[in-house]
């Protein structure tokens, strides 16, 4: 029997998380609403599957992983957990409700440089059990704040150079600058943020050389010592990987691997939606989106069985029943069928009909 | 998508036309693309590009979903259905803009619901939405200047360009929304992996742009 391909990027990352040191975190299919109600914005898609519950409480489809293990953690200790899920979210594209399979780790605890550098590497080897050609991004949303605070403009002006700096739009993102009365230098410096070199090296140096104040080198250096530990062949500073600043902060990441049209991979640091929820805490974490994978994947191979089985009405079941027995302790597969099935692939054939 | 070949997604038409003359010269050519026959893709394997022409409000999709690296399209196809792309570079060609008209002499009466005819509804909900208007949306695939003639809508919101089509049917520009030119859009991944060869593209491009302002 063939195992699709999906099946085994799935369990390699299992295997991987879990021999990393992660625990696996098994959570209901359904959680109270209220919780998603309250961080509607944290959420990618805002439709939400509710019901009532035979008790009255109004209850929702998990549409998200991560709220739900932030919920249920206490501020005690560090844990390192995993977990594989689907969550219940509407398409883009066709606006209707599709059920998402899910793996990801998170760090809940005391979040460190080594700690964030830990979850990095995690990334880059499930990207690896996924396809050698790919690519982690990496941002820093505390550092791309620090730079829109220099700016000085209103939260609209603000909101739209977010949109500009995430589609690299720097044309427009230079425009809004003029129009917003910001000066030469704050310009110049937005627009080397967007073109920034991706190497990690060069980009890590350029940030560090920038004249900004101490908390910005303090940050940068920070940025600098978090990349400096992982392997640089497949990784890259891109300031286009952002994510919501009420939710997120410092050390954000999308992985991409060839050949998929979109990211496969996100992740980052969500201090402040551990804040949200009254956890004192900082949490770091990504998922894998394995139904994006499916395009990778390519077709299935034809089923193979080692044995079919041709029966009709008037075939005597014992014959059919004792052939299956035998070659399912064999070790062998089978399968039955009326006609000589012309999807699959099989060994011997045994005509009984 | 086919990873030796940077796949061009462009718009059918005289924009597509003109920015392909423009890709040309950056260096990225390909026989037959203007030639007039039927063939839809057409490859150059000694520079290692592949283009196909697309229906303009086509080329964001083929982009965004990875059929296509890169593609020409217009400003007025990304604020409509915001596709999650790059938008690399404004062509500074296909210039127009998104207005609303309505027949000489309207005046808005606010105390009642705007109606409004559009292809561009997202933007025309937005443009309205800002503006604290309450509005009825009427969507349109096509003669969209037809709506308040015939009593249809109050206004409509769609690209003008020269403005002519609006002057033959008594309309007139009230409001200019943005303005609209031809952008060139990158696939996130394709960005990523062919980072190269659509940098060289890029600044190409660029220069070209700014030799014929």
């Amino acid at each position: 029997m063939s195992i699709s391909k999906q099946n085994v990027i799935s369990d390699g990352l299992m295997a991987l998380f879990s021999g990393c040191g992660y625990t696996q975190y098994k959570m209901s299919k359904f959680e109270e609403y209220e919780l998603y109600a309250e961080n509607k914005a944290f959420l990618p898609s805002k439709s939400i599957i509710t019901f009532t519950d035979t008790d009255g409480r109004l209850m929702a489809l998990k549409p998200d992983v991560t709220l739900s293990i932030i919920k249920n953690f206490r501020d005690e200790k560090t844990e390192k957990l995993y977990y594989k899920e689907s969550v219940y979210r509407t398409d883009r594209n066709t606006h209707t409700f599709a059920e998402i399979t899910q793996a990801g780790i998170e760090y809940i605890g005391e979040v460190g440089t080594v700690s964030l550098s830990e979850v990095l590497t995690v990334a880059q080897c499930a990207l690896d059990k996924i396809s050698d050609e790919n690519v982690l991004d990496v941002s820093d949303l505390d550092l791309l704040s620090a730079v829109l605070d220099r700016l000085g403009v209103d939260a609209e002006t603000r909101a739209k150079l977010l949109f500009c700096i995430e589609h690299k739009n720097v044309h427009e993102a230079a425009a809004i600058c003029d129009g917003a009365g910001v000066s030469e230098e704050n310009k110049a410096l937005l627009l080397q943020i967007m073109t920034l070199d991706f190497d990690p090296d060069k980009a890590c140096a350029l940030l560090c050389s920038l004249d900004l104040g101490e908390d910005w080198k303090e940050k940068a250096k920070k940025f600098y010592n978090v990349l400096s530990a992982l392997d640089k062949s497949k990784l890259r500073v891109d300031f286009s990987v952002l994510n919501d600043t009420n939710y997120y902060n410092g050390l954000i990441f999308r992985g991409y691997i060839s050949g998929v049209p979109s990211a496969v991979l996100s992740g980052g640091q969500y201090d402040m939606l551990m804040r949200r929820l009254r956890k004192t805490s900082s949490a770091v974490g990504f998922a894998v989106y394995l139904d994006r994978l499916d395009g990778l994947c390519g077709k299935a191979d034809t089923p193979y069985y080692d044995t079919v089985i041709l029966y009709s009405d008037k075939t005597d079941a014992a014959s059919v029943c004792d052939i299956i027995k035998y070659s399912v302790s064999a070790g062998m597969t089978v399968k039955t069928a009326k006609e000589t099935p012309d999807s699959i692939k099989y060994g011997k054939l045994v005509d009984l009909r | 998508m086919d990873n030796r070949f940077l796949n061009i997604a462009l718009p059918k038409g005289r924009l597509g036309e003109k920015v392909y003359t423009m890709l040309e010269s950056a260096g990225f050519g390909c026989p037959g693309v203007m030639d007039n026959s039927r063939k839809l893709i057409f490859e150059n394997v000694e520079n290692g590009v592949r283009y196909f022409w697309v229906k303009p409000s086509d080329v964001a999709i083929y982009v965004e979903r990875g059929a296509a690296d890169l593609g020409v399209c217009g400003k007025d196809i990304l604020l409509e259905y915001e596709p999650d792309i790059y938008e690399l570079l404004d062509l500074g060609v296909g210039k127009c803009r998104m207005a609303v008209a309505a027949p000489k002499g309207y005046v808005d009466e606010r105390e009642r619901t705007l109606r409004v005819a559009t292809k561009f509804v997202n933007i025309a909900k937005d443009h309205y939405r800002k503006a604290g208007r309450q509005v009825d949306i009427i969507k349109l695939n096509g003669s969209i200047e037809l709506a308040p003639i015939l009593g249809l809508s109050d206004t409509i919101v769609d690209i003008v360009e020269t403005g002519t089509t609006l002057k033959e049917n008594d309309l007139e520009v009230i409001e200019t929304i943005v303005p609209v030119s031809a952008r060139l859009i990158c696939n996130r991944p394709s960005y990523k992996f062919n980072s190269t060869v659509i940098m060289k593209l890029c600044e190409a491009l660029s220069d070209i742009k700014e030799k014929t302002k």
